[in-house]
């Protein structure tokens, strides 16, 4: 996938209560409320709950705008912006984008804004209610940089490993520690087609919550990967977490050179190898199954095919859901960021939403392609009393490679 | 000021604290923030007085009783009430003129029956027209309420305005597609009107027809809370064919003639007029370009079932052909259709006078007109609008007409015709606004000396339309009775005080 | 006054002249343009979608596609 560049040099200056709002600022926000079709809102998977239409694109750069104008003070408006999962759903409805983007180079970037406005914030000494859980969940990733060799490596015990680092599995801190289904999974599939790999082990802290509190320290871990890629003669970065693939392929080029480097997401990898190589699963999972498209693939990166194709080369197996232009609205509540620990209610309630539409199409398994959307479900399923299984679609492959492994999934099991 | 405006109740924190009682502390917003984002609606807006109509207090109810505690307390205490939908209406009916309390209906969004043996379904007015059609899609079903605005208005605000639709050449308007509703009146009473005293007949002979009453009052009289609609089964299929053509005349009598055809699956029929084209290919990135040549294009559009469709399409394509109009191919009827609702006015689409894109926002002249008025008002809006251009360089900006069918189940008579203007609304001052609202003025009176309509989406109630509308246009006799039975219902003029002129209500 | 526009690598766009004083390009390479575009379509399939079942074709007669 190329790498996609979109950006805003004057994002770069903070907003502060103490300066006015800078006239590019006004525009930038005037541009969105200028339109106020507000297709963004009813899109908006936050808003569908919350029914609040501060909560959504319209409703920030309107916020903006009336403090531009002496109505409302630039420090109030931070719960606000506490309600964005930061899934791009907004960015890509919004005619400034969908409809001429692309002509006049320039469009809707509101999950930019949402972390800006955020980590202005705090630079400027505010506050941000439930902010200490997202605080000790980076911490807790900053606390593994210092030990991370050994974390990022274990979830690989007792796999053979016998490439170089040409071709680099990336997996992040929550990924190896909490999604290691994934990886390790996915390694022994490359491992049944004769794919040859290495482990990237130095990822340093990949959360985009991080983005959201301070960018530059999210920018230094970025730039110590993007100097050790080259280092290391990494090739192709195959990534297991899609918010991390999102964050490589929409902001990495807005400040480093990633040239020379592919970066790869799991599932496009695997179905690619398998087609090059002729290799179709070898064992049948007849099943119909719900997916969730992750909104950083479909939304934010627009590249939902792979997870979807590659469960079509699976024998039996067939998707009922809707398709990736139905599933801008929906999230699994997550949020590429900070949303669940910041709203855990309304998270869930985005999820149960969410989990019952795939209830609805009489499954019991929904398929994901990304470990927090695994998560998220798993804990509404659980709340909820739902029964529809969440398995990632690296699992399902996985099985019908003859690999086997523990599954919850009626169908699947 | 009126002896009736005079006199509202302020919102203390005795009344806020009343309302929390009464809906709960998450849903009543106090904070500015929350208060500013609901002063306006989705019309060029007067930004250089926004603290002015920033309402004193939001409530997001969520269910009929909550209204009905709402507009109790309020009635008590005698403060304005703003009701707010999808905030998309063009006529600043969500405007909150008095401030005080905008009741923000989006949470009562639920589906509440879906009757497929009669074919209706009853929701909450807090629904969106697309969320509802994506919970019919599976039963094969669709609520046909296809207007430009169709991803975010709601019903409420449907009802609000009494609202048109792209497609109402088939299946009507909002006044035809809803069939009956649920209505909170100002002293809390909760009755349902329809065609005749109950929900789901559509064609009753019984007692006043109270149903078009309580539709497009703009929130004067009532909050609706609940409404029963009108199913449709989802179209087999769906034909847009684009017509090029080199001159006015031609076009306007190939839109007579398909109009007047006699067909039962035409859904709407159009005119883009040179101005509309030229303004279109400033950025027509989904518009197909199109042949240089091209200076009007009509447009005409089917659904339903495909054995009626394919021979219909035919025959409208022999009207076009007729008439000199060359069809521009699937790619334009696909690409351009699809986009209906989303491509005509992005925030960059303005022009200064020496050709910078520039920030405007988009107003929307929605005239009803009938046929052999079109040429006159085409010619005296683009006249007016030039003027103010000239005047005003860079501050307003003509964005062409379209033209379209707009007399429900049949495609003749009337027509909407609408003259779009940009209007860089970053620049408003008292002087700008104010030659904006002359030109409304202008616009509104050339319509009524034509015997036409000021509004037939948005309602009349704008500044500037108002005055014409209600004092030109109803002066037969209309208008006094709306006074009258505003008055009846609203003795305190709390509902959305301001609007339609009908403070004049109350003046003894 | 139809407007000269830039044709390149596949897609239209204003001429950057005109976005120079009031409002100004963001940076944007070609792949965040296609992935517009591409948003886009997938967003008017969409449309045709949810109003009906089928896009109708022209009478054959009336459009000869093209090759
Ligand atoms: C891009 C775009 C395209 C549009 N295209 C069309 C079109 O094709 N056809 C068309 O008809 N309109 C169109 N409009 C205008 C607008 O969408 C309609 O006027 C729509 O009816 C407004 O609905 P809303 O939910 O946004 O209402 P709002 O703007 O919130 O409210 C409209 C009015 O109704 C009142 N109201 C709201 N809720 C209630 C209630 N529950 N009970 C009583 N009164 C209530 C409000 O006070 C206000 O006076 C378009 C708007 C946009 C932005
Ligand atoms: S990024 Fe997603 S959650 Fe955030 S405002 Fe946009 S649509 Fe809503
Ligand atoms: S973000 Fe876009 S859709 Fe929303 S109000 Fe805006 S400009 Fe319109």
């Amino acid at each position: 996938m190329p790498y996609q560049l979109s950006k805003k040099d004057f994002y770069a200056e903070p907003l502060s209560k103490a300066k006015p709002i800078d006239e590019e600022f006004v525009k930038e926000a005037y541009l969105v409320f200028a339109c106020r079709h507000k297709f963004c809102r009813d899109i908006c998977p936050n808003f569908d709950i919350t029914r609040n239409e501060a909560h959504s694109s319209y409703g920030f750069h309107t916020s903006i705008l009336a403090v531009s104008r002496g109505v409302g003070q630039l420090d109030e408006l931070i719960d606000n912006f506490t309600y964005c999962l930061e899934c791009g759903a907004c960015e890509l409805r919004c005619p400034n984008t969908c409809m001429g983007g692309d002509f006049y180079r320039r469009s809707t970037t509101t999950v930019d804004l949402v972390r800006k406005i955020r980590r202005d914030h705090m630079a400027d000494g505010g506050e941000i209610k439930n902010w200490s859980a997202v605080k000790e969940y980076l911490d807790e990733h900053r606390g593994f940089v210092a030990t991370q060799g050994d974390l990022v490596t274990k979830w690989a015990e007792g796999i053979k490993v016998a490439g170089d680092l040409k071709t680099a599995l990336f997996v992040d801190f929550f990924t190896a520690t909490q999604g290691t289904e994934v990886p390790r999974l996915a390694a022994q599939v490359l491992n049944k087609l004769g794919v040859k790999y290495g482990i990237y082990t130095t990822p340093g802290v990949t959360a985009p919550e991080l983005l959201s509190e301070n960018d530059d320290e999210w920018k230094k871990y970025a730039g110590e990967n993007v100097a050790n890629f080259k280092k290391l003669g990494v090739q192709t970065l195959v990534v297991m977490n899609p918010h991390d693939y999102a964050l490589l392929i929409r902001e990495y080029p807005k400040w480093f050179d990633m040239d020379g480097i592919e970066t790869v997401f799991i599932t496009d990898f695997i179905l690619k190898k398998m087609k090059e190589k002729g290799v179709t699963p070898p064992k049948a999972i007849e099943g119909k199954f719900a997916y969730h498209d992750p909104c950083t693939l479909n939304t934010l990166v627009v590249e939902a095919e792979s997870p979807r194709d590659l469960v079509g080369m699976v024998p039996g197996a067939e998707i009922v859901d809707v398709p990736p232009g139905n599933q801008w609205r929906y999230c699994c509540g997550n949020g590429n960021g900070p949303y669940r620990k910041l709203h855990e209610d309304i998270a869930y309630r985005i999820g149960q939403k969410r989990l019952r539409a795939a209830a609805d199409l009489g499954v019991d398994t929904i398929l994901v392609a990304c470990p927090h959307c695994k998560d998220q479900f798993t804990d509404v399923k659980q709340k909820a009393g739902l029964p529809v299984e969440p398995v990632h679609v690296i699992e399902l492959v996985a099985k019908a490679m003859g690999i086997e492994w523990e599954t919850t999934s009626p169908t699947i099991g | 000021m009126t002896a009736a405006t005079s006199t509202y109740g302020a919102v203390t924190d005795e009344v806020v604290a009343e309302l929390k009682r009464l809906l709960g502390d998450e849903n009543v917003l106090t904070d500015m923030h929350e208060r500013a984002m609901r002063a306006f609606s989705c019309a060029p807006a007067p930004l250089h007085r926004w603290k002015d109509q920033t309402p004193d207090v939001v409530v997001l109810p969520g269910s009929t009783e909550d209204v009905v505690g709402v507009l109790k307390l309020a009635n008590e205490r005698r403060i304005p009430v703003t009701p707010r939908a999808g905030a998309s209406g063009l006529a600043d009916g969500a405007m909150p003129l008095r401030k005080g309390i905008c009741v923000d209906i989006k949470r009562m969004n639920e589906i509440f029956e879906i009757d497929e043996d009669n074919m209706c379904a009853t929701v909450g007015t807090g629904i969106n027209m697309l969320k509802l059609n994506e919970v019919l899609e599976p039963l094969g079903k669709i609520y046909p309420d296809d207007l430009a605005g169709y991803a975010n208005a709601m019903l409420g605000g449907r009802i609000g305005c009494g609202g048109w639709t792209l497609i109402g050449g088939k299946f009507g308007h909002i006044p035809d597609t809803v069939i009956s509703m649920e209505c909170v009146l100002p002293d809390g009473q909760v009755i349902w009107v329809g065609g005749g005293g109950t929900k789901k007949i559509r064609k009753s002979s019984s007692g006043y027809r109270l149903k078009d009453l309580f539709m497009q009052h703009q929130g004067t009289l009532c909050i609706a809370t609940k409404a029963v609609i009108e199913l449709y089964p989802k179209s087999e299929v769906e034909f847009a064919g684009y017509f090029a053509f080199d001159n006015w005349d031609d076009a306007y009598a190939a839109l007579y003639d398909v109009t007047t055809r006699g067909f039962g699956n035409l859904s709407s029929a159009m005119i883009f007029d040179d101005k509309k084209i030229d303004f279109l290919r400033r950025d027509d990135e989904a518009f197909i370009p199109l042949p240089k040549e091209v200076k009007f294009v009509d447009l005409f559009t089917m659904y339903g079932l495909k054995c009626e469709v394919e021979p219909a399409v035919r025959e409208g394509f022999r009207i076009m052909k007729k008439h000199g109009g060359r069809y521009l191919g699937p790619e334009q009827g696909e690409g351009d259709w699809a986009s209906r609702h989303d491509r005509y006015h992005l925030s960059y689409h303005g022009r200064t006078p020496d050709g910078q894109a520039t920030l405007m926002s988009w107003h929307c002249e929605d005239t009803a007109a009938y046929h052999t008025a079109l040429p006159i008002l085409r010619e005296q809006y683009h006249e007016i609008v030039g003027r103010y251009m000239t005047e005003y360089p860079g501050v307003f900006d003509d964005w062409g007409i379209f033209i379209y069918t707009s007399n429900p189940f049949k495609g003749w008579g009337d027509y909407l015709i609408e003259i779009d203007v940009g209007i860089a609304e970053l620049q408003y001052n008292d002087e700008t606004w104010d030659a904006w609202i002359r030109m409304k003025r202008e616009i509104a009176e050339a319509a009524v000396a034509q015997e036409c309509s000021v509004s037939i989406c948005h309602g009349s109630c704008r500044e500037g339309d108002d005055d014409v509308a209600m004092h030109k246009e109803m002066k037969n006799g209309t208008f006094d009775i709306m006074k009258k039975i505003k008055r009846m219902i609203d003795p305190n003029n709390i509902m959305n005080p301001g609007k339609y002129c009908l403070d004049e209500a109350y003046d003894d | 006054m139809a407007e000269e526009i830039i044709y390149k690598y596949g897609h239209i766009e204003i001429l950057p002249t005109r976005m120079q004083e009031y409002i100004k390009q963001q940076e944007m390479n070609e792949a965040e343009r296609e992935r517009i575009v591409k948003a886009r379509n997938i967003h008017l399939d969409w449309y045709h979608r949810h109003f009906a079942y089928e896009v109708l074709k022209p009478p054959a007669e009336e459009w000869e596609p093209k090759a």
